[in-house]
């Protein structure tokens, strides 16, 4: 039952989640529980109806990356509303006799009871521990009223991919990173295997030394107008190759070509989760798996110190928009 | 000098493994098809090999570059742990798959060696690497070595580099250890030489040197002043299954202890190197194992015990002893148990035994270290025993590092019991490797197969470590053939071994720990 809206304060919320792992402790006889946390993840939503969207990605998170989640599901409502509830979710691994279990507390809120959540929320991030923000609605960033949340954490995870206008997204999210905050990108974490693929390319001897005689690359993307991923690869490309004249069309990355007078490298995405590189007729296919949010997640929280590259792209990226 | 790879990205790419050739001897073997095939397959899957790769695998058995792939696809999909098998990706990752039949004695396969793999670094460029892995029997690595140098395939040329993986045993004593050396150092020199012990690679394993020197919290106590002794222990639950001929010639000591267990034992207490570098981790290993205190023959007796088992009932099944083993001599003297306390002669640790024992048909399958700390100087909590007798209810603290199967650390310690009154009871902190970190962990031959790929041998063992831990073994070993090990068999199948054992920790106040 949700809570009403003056009973909500954390030292309540801590005492309803030492009752649930009491509870669990007590009903569970036949594996153990062990209470896992290695940092809190803080979710912000506007999805109303995505609760089992985000139970699963977390779910799937836990597993590398157990931690407090706290949710804050935005919704639009007639009358103010903030209520939550607190939860653990447990998996036994396979072969295990343990279950692992991570504490999850999740607000629902109308936009006018932000400061509310932040006030709350501020009890409630573990002690010692790293914390982190995912805006699971990356148009958060541009709300004003969201702005109250954002000291919670430095890292703010967000899904560039999201943005209407990719460069006024790019270029917002530059503006935070400038301002102290530590931006993470699922959309630069999707283009791991491409990036991974070109750097595994130039380790071959055949293209050891073409790296300076690459005068144009191409990239292009399946979709319509250009979007974060295709501009992050270019800018990616652009700093490591500053000889080379680049065009970067659509979004989706589908085919990057790389040339070097005569010679023409390319990685292409070959469907079936593979992504399949050719060089001078030899061709090699890679996995490129479908990664799910969690998967991607868990790429960026396993970075919690500075990430240079990205934030040089970045940097690059929004230098364009100016 | 090469120039750098302006696209790497290591906070998010793993570690380059360069373009290169893998040559099996032994492809037709057993750790092929469990260990190296698979693993080589998960790496690819994993994207961590390079797009210039091929394996090349020899053996006497006359085979087609087809028949080898689709006798490796078989045992990749019979031998893949805890993972996927792509069938596109194999089918791409098998074009790379070759095979040559020949003998390690035959000189003009090492000839066709080289020309094919001159084909191949054109055909798959592999820029001319390569990495020879020797999975054959121990007698044909010096005659395979041999034949590799007498080829001119142990030289590097163009910038490219040769390397020579060995699997364990280096060895069946110090004499033999020494003319293997001899034999491989005729052409390859010790930097090319990668002498591979799987348990080094284990995650675990790995991790003692992680919990040690990246917590300041623990290497303050680890050493004479708070730790009491140390218990190691690599118990396992089968029996010889089908090795039993092979066995007989190796025992506990040999298999175990003198190679794995020494490595575990030198993890433990080396000192921290001033940087995580090969040569840096492995000069402080060597250091380690050079301090062990090397027995007289007259004190073998009091710090070894041999044990052997013999048929028991358990669980409702008949256990055969280990010389009702199929190929195992009736009156075999090989012992599958051993217990070894070892001493180690530096300013850290000097009177602080450590424990190692190992053997076949105990009660469980299990690896674990334990390191059990001084009681408290002067213990407050001391009730009343019988007869009047004083008992102090603070046991000492004991850290486990657990290495498989469920692999972690536990911290015992003690804690008030609920109620009136202050009794303490020991209580346990556990940290769990798989649930604190749930996704997969590499096999051990996945980390070393990158390792010697890479060229990082932190992880292997070096001739100067080998030859340490025979001479610290050999005495036993001595001691053993001299004055027969006892009454063989002394233990009955399903138990923690021979009472000599517990009669050895006993003579220092001391009892093993049931794990």
């Amino acid at each position: 039952m949700p809570a009403a809206v003056e009973e909500i304060r954390a030292e309540k919320l801590l005492k309803d989640l030492a009752n649930v792992w009491k509870e669990l402790g007590q009903t569970e006889s036949e594996y153990a529980i062990v209470r896992a946390c290695a940092l809190t993840l803080l979710v912000a939503t506007t999805g109303e109806g995505d609760e089992q969207d985000v139970a699963g990605t977390l779910g799937e998170l836990m597993h590398s990356h157990p931690s407090r989640y706290i949710v804050l599901r935005l919704v639009e409502r007639t009358e103010p509303e903030f209520s939550a509830r607190v939860f653990a979710q447990c998996q036994l691994a396979f072969g295990r006799r343990q279950q692992l279990c991570c504490e999850q507390i999740e607000f629902t809120a109308t936009r006018d009871r932000i400061p509310d959540f932040y006030a709350v929320a501020l009890g409630l991030t573990v002690a010692d521990l790293p914390v982190l923000l995912w805006m699971r609605d990356a148009q958060l960033l541009f709300d004003q009223g969201f702005e109250t949340v954002l000291p919670l954490a430095r890292p703010l995870i967000i899904d560039s991919a999201q943005f209407v206008d990719a460069m006024a997204g790019l270029a917002e999210m530059e503006r935070r990173r400038q301002a102290g905050w530590r931006i993470k990108d699922l959309a630069w974490s999707r283009l791991t295997v491409w990036r991974e693929t070109i750097a595994q390319m130039f380790e071959t001897s055949g293209c050891k030394n073409l790296v300076n005689r690459i005068d144009r690359v191409e990239i292009k993307g399946r979709f319509g107008p250009t979007g974060t991923d295709v501009q992050y690869l270019a800018a990616w490309l652009a700093q490591r190759l500053p000889g080379a004249q680049i065009s970067a069309t659509g979004s989706g990355v589908q085919r990057i070509r790389l040339a070097a007078g005569g010679q023409r490298l390319e990685v292409n995405d070959a469907g079936e989760a593979l992504v399949a590189t050719s060089l001078d007729g030899m061709v090699t296919r890679v996995p490129d798996p479908v990664r799910s949010d969690s998967n991607l997640l868990g790429e960026e929280l396993s970075i919690l110190g500075p990430d240079p590259i990205y934030d040089a792209t970045l940097r690059a990226v929004a230098r364009l928009t100016n | 000098m090469a120039q750098a790879n302006p696209f790497q990205d290591p906070l998010r790419f793993e570690r380059r493994v360069p373009s290169c050739a893998v040559v099996i001897f032994g492809a037709n073997g057993d750790l092929t098809k469990r260990k190296l095939l698979p693993s080589l397959y998960r790496l690819a899957f994993e994207r961590r090999l390079p797009q210039g790769f091929a394996v090349v695998g020899i053996s006497r058995t006359a085979m087609s570059d087809d028949d080898f792939r689709q006798k490796m696809e078989a045992s990749v999909k019979e031998f893949l742990e805890n993972s996927p098998f792509d069938q596109a990706l194999w089918d791409d990752f098998c074009r790379g798959l070759f095979y040559l039949a020949g003998d390690v004695a035959d000189e003009g396969m090492y000839g066709r060696l080289a020309a094919r793999l001159e084909e191949i670094a054109k055909s798959r460029q592999t820029a001319g690497n390569a990495l020879f892995y020797l999975s054959t029997q121990p007698d044909h690595y010096g005659p395979a070595a041999g034949g590799l140098g007498r080829a001119g395939l142990a030289k590097s040329s163009n910038g490219a580099w040769r390397r020579l993986v060995v699997e364990k045993p280096f060895g069946h004593d110090e004499t033999s250890a020494r003319e293997l050396e001899t034999q491989l150092h005729e052409h390859f020199s010790e930097d090319q030489l990668y002498r591979i012990d799987h348990y080094l690679g284990k995650e675990t394993v790995q991790n003692i040197l992680a919990f040690r020197f990246g917590n300041p919290l623990f290497e303050p106590l680890w050493n004479r002043r708070y730790i009491n002794h140390v218990q190691i222990t690599a118990a396992e639950s089968i029996g010889v299954e089908g090795r039993g001929a092979y066995y007989q010639g190796a025992g506990a000591l040999r298999d175990m202890i003198q190679n794995h267990l020494l490595q575990v034992l030198s993890t433990v207490a080396m000192e921290p190197s001033a940087v995580f570098e090969p040569t840096a981790v492995r000069d402080e290993r060597a250091k380690l194992l050079r301090s062990i205190r090397v027995y007289r023959p007259n004190e073998v007796p009091d710090y070894a015990v041999a044990g052997q088992y013999g048929p028991a009932r358990v669980g409702g099944k008949d256990l055969p002893g280990f010389r009702e083993e199929p190929g195992v001599d009736a009156q075999a003297m090989t012992d599958t148990y051993a217990a070894v306390t070892f001493q180690i002669e530096n300013w850290r640790w000097a009177g602080v035994p450590f424990y190692v024992r190992t053997g076949k048909r105990m009660p469980k399958r299990v690896t674990d270290i334990a390191i059990r700390f001084n009681p408290v100087p002067h213990s407050l909590f001391v009730t009343e025993g019988d007869g009047g007798a004083a008992i102090d209810t603070a046991r000492p603290n004991m850290l486990i590092l657990r290495i498989q199967p469920e692999e972690g650390i536990s911290l015992r310690f003690s804690s008030k019991q609920p109620g009136a009154g202050m009794k303490l009871r020991p209580v346990s902190m556990d940290f769990n490797y798989g649930t604190s970190f749930g996704g997969r962990t590499p096999t051990a031959y996945e980390t070393l197969l990158v390792d010697a790929m890479v060229g990082d041998a932190t992880l292997y063992t070096r001739q100067d470590m080998v030859e340490a831990s025979w001479t610290a073994v050999q005495p036993i070993l001595d001691g053993w053939n001299d004055h027969k090990a006892g009454q063989f068999p002394n233990y009955p199948a399903g138990t923690w071994g021979p009472k000599a054992s517990d009669d050895m920790l006993a003579r220092n106040g001391h009892e093993w720990r049931v794990p």
